[in-house]
């Protein structure tokens, strides 16, 4: 096991490296001059000197790849610049505004546990039955809903129309309820289908026969048995998952307008603010990564079938 | 056939007539403004109603099909181009060429694939061309190692080595022999893909970063309309209903396919990007 952890950390190396090289190389494509660009935004009338003396200050007369090693120095102590629109640290803006995007996120995945869990364990056992077909037309709607446009028409059904709850911002529990709906809704879809599958597949193992046979109540067989097999590709999921999760808090962050990292990238872009979008695609990235490594290992100290087979 | 594909297919088809003739069935050009019937409800001459600059509801969200639609499929394209050229040349040559190229696909698809085409659209400025150039960045991983397994499947088939014996250049062996033979699983594979991509489409441009009004496009519809939502829900519901319509659409096809070619129903249903 111990072997494996550390198998996976080195494995981690190339992947952070090409991660800092794409989050680099965003800069690189921004079209128009960084130094003329600082100029201009501190009031100085960009003539050649002054854009060479700039250049000189920022680093950006020498070759790209000193650029980057210099970059990535900056990075590693968690210097990613300052935002060109509120002069604060890129790390600082970015933190502030992580815990909201974090509550959003566990709140769906939290809604996306209470939909999917009934929906494909009762699928399972009452297969092409109603509930069956029910949760599957209702899996293939909440998959090709737009978030944005669910979002929307919550919003219109619940806040305006019933005012049951507040129509945007953070605040308390029922400011959290429609837009974690919004950002769970599709993944609730796709999760139910699979715990369908894993069941269906567990339920068809020979010790789920033997469990019967011993006169195992069946509500017993179905969730201490068979549930528990069910679960294991359910974690490898939500590792693939969590990236389409922070993916759709961006756009339920805008349509809510909800103050969490993903509105800060959706504002930075229309500001121009280079080094905040440079930044959050850093901590997403390494957020998604770390996260993956934690569902891998996980994976494997459960499973003592996956946990023998790597260890050979 | 199953009923959920015949389904799938008979909308997708629908959409595609509509592409075609949008110009021909709306009754009004998509852009044309008539400030005195603003915020119309449903009536004979706008059937849809009129949106906030007075525009047929009907005829912004027929033409729409050929925007979201045509996007996506120029996308697909793209994709197919770029993840074909990649599989073949990963699954032909196989050795260190192999390993470093699958090597590269792993880490992009270690990467949370939504989030870098907003940065890439978010720097290179908000646009349509910006957007299929992200799209395309983002998306060729995955299908780039699909297309490198069917390779490998069918270099190993004799008519390879028939043709390689005859002294065919690779270039050759490659695009003449092998490619046709396995084009039909990969549009097969690709269209499984065409839901996500209109949802990202969609999405990207109601926030802003995608087609941007007038365009009739449908996420850039919503993003206009959604502002008049209280007194006229009119505005978003349409566009809406089309975008889901037309990828529950491409996903019923999806899971039909998938029904035929995994009947026990082990992988379920697709990852939607959104």
């Amino acid at each position: 096991m111990r072997s494996y952890i550390l198998r996976r950390f080195i494995s981690l190396v190339p992947v952070l490296f090409l991660l800092s090289l794409i989050t680099f190389g965003l800069l690189c494509i921004t079209p128009g001059d960084p130094a003329e660009m600082a100029l201009s935004r501190s009031g100085v009338n960009p003539t050649r000197e002054a854009v060479e003396a700039m250049k000189t200050e920022l680093g950006l007369d020498k070759p790209l790849c000193l650029q980057y090693i210099h970059w990535f120095g900056k990075a590693l102590h968690g210097n990613l610049g300052t935002s060109y629109r509120t002069g604060e640290p890129v790390t600082q803006e970015i933190l502030y505004r992580l815990p909201a995007t974090m509550e959003l996120s566990l709140a769906a995945i939290i809604f996306i546990f209470i939909v999917a869990f009934p929906a494909g364990v009762l699928s399972a056992i009452y297969r092409d039955r109603l509930v069956d077909n029910a949760s599957r037309i209702a899996a293939l709607l909440g998959v090709s809903l737009p978030g944005f446009w669910l979002g929307l028409i919550l919003i219109y059904l619940f806040s305006m129309k019933m005012e049951i709850f507040p129509v945007i911002g953070r605040g308390g529990l029922n400011h959290l309820i429609l837009p974690a709906i919004t950002l769970g809704s599709g993944m609730a879809a796709i999760y139910s289908r699979f715990i369908r599958a894993g069941m269906l597949e567990a339920l068809s193992q020979d010790y789920i026969q033997a469990a019967y046979a011993r006169g195992i109540r069946s509500w017993r067989v179905i969730t201490r048995h068979a549930l528990k097999n069910a679960l294991l590709p359910i974690i490898t999921l939500f590792g693939m998952s969590f990236g389409n999760l922070l993916g759709g808090a961006v756009i339920v962050e805008t349509v809510f307008a909800w103050p969490g990292v993903g509105k800060l990238v959706v504002d930075s872009i229309f500001e121009r603010d280079f080094p905040v979008i440079q930044g959050v695609v850093l901590f997403m990235g390494l957020i998604y990564i770390l996260t993956n490594l934690l569902v891998d290992i996980t994976y494997t100290w459960i499973d003592p079938r996956v946990r023998l087979k790597r260890d050979r | 056939m199953s009923k959920l594909m015949l389904t799938g297919v008979g909308i997708i088809l629908i959409f595609m007539i509509i592409a075609i003739l949008a110009p021909l069935i709306s009754p009004h050009p998509p852009n044309r403004v008539n400030l005195t019937a603003r915020l119309m409800n449903p009536t004979s001459a706008y059937p849809l109603g009129t949106d906030h600059l007075g525009r047929c509801i009907l005829s912004r969200t027929l033409h729409g099909t050929r925007y979201t639609l045509g996007l996506a499929f120029i996308v697909l394209v793209i994709i197919l181009i770029i993840s074909t050229v990649i599989g073949c040349i990963s699954g032909y040559y196989g050795g260190l060429t192999d390993e470093t190229m699958m090597r590269v696909v792993d880490i992009f698809l270690a990467f949370p694939a939504i989030i870098l085409a907003i940065a890439i659209v978010g720097l290179l400025g908000p646009g349509l061309i910006n957007l299929l150039v992200a799209m395309s960045f983002v998306w060729w991983a995955g299908p780039s190692r699909l297309i490198r397994g069917l390779v490998l499947t069918v270099k190993e088939r004799e008519f390879v080595a028939a043709v390689r014996a005859l002294g065919a250049r690779d270039s050759r062996i490659i695009f003449r022999h092998i490619f046709p033979n396995i084009l039909p699983p990969i549009i097969v594979l690709l269209s499984l893909e065409m839901g996500s991509i209109i949802l990202s489409i969609s999405g990207l441009s109601f926030i802003g970063l995608g087609a941007r009004p007038p365009t009739p496009e449908w996420g850039a519809m919503l993003s206009e309309g959604y502002l008049y939502m209280e007194t006229s829900p009119h505005l978003m519901i349409f566009p809406g209903m089309a975008i889901t319509l037309s990828v529950l659409g491409f996903n019923l096809l999806g899971e039909g396919i998938r029904d035929f070619l995994d009947p026990k129903g082990k992988y379920a249903a697709g990852l939607s990007k959104f």
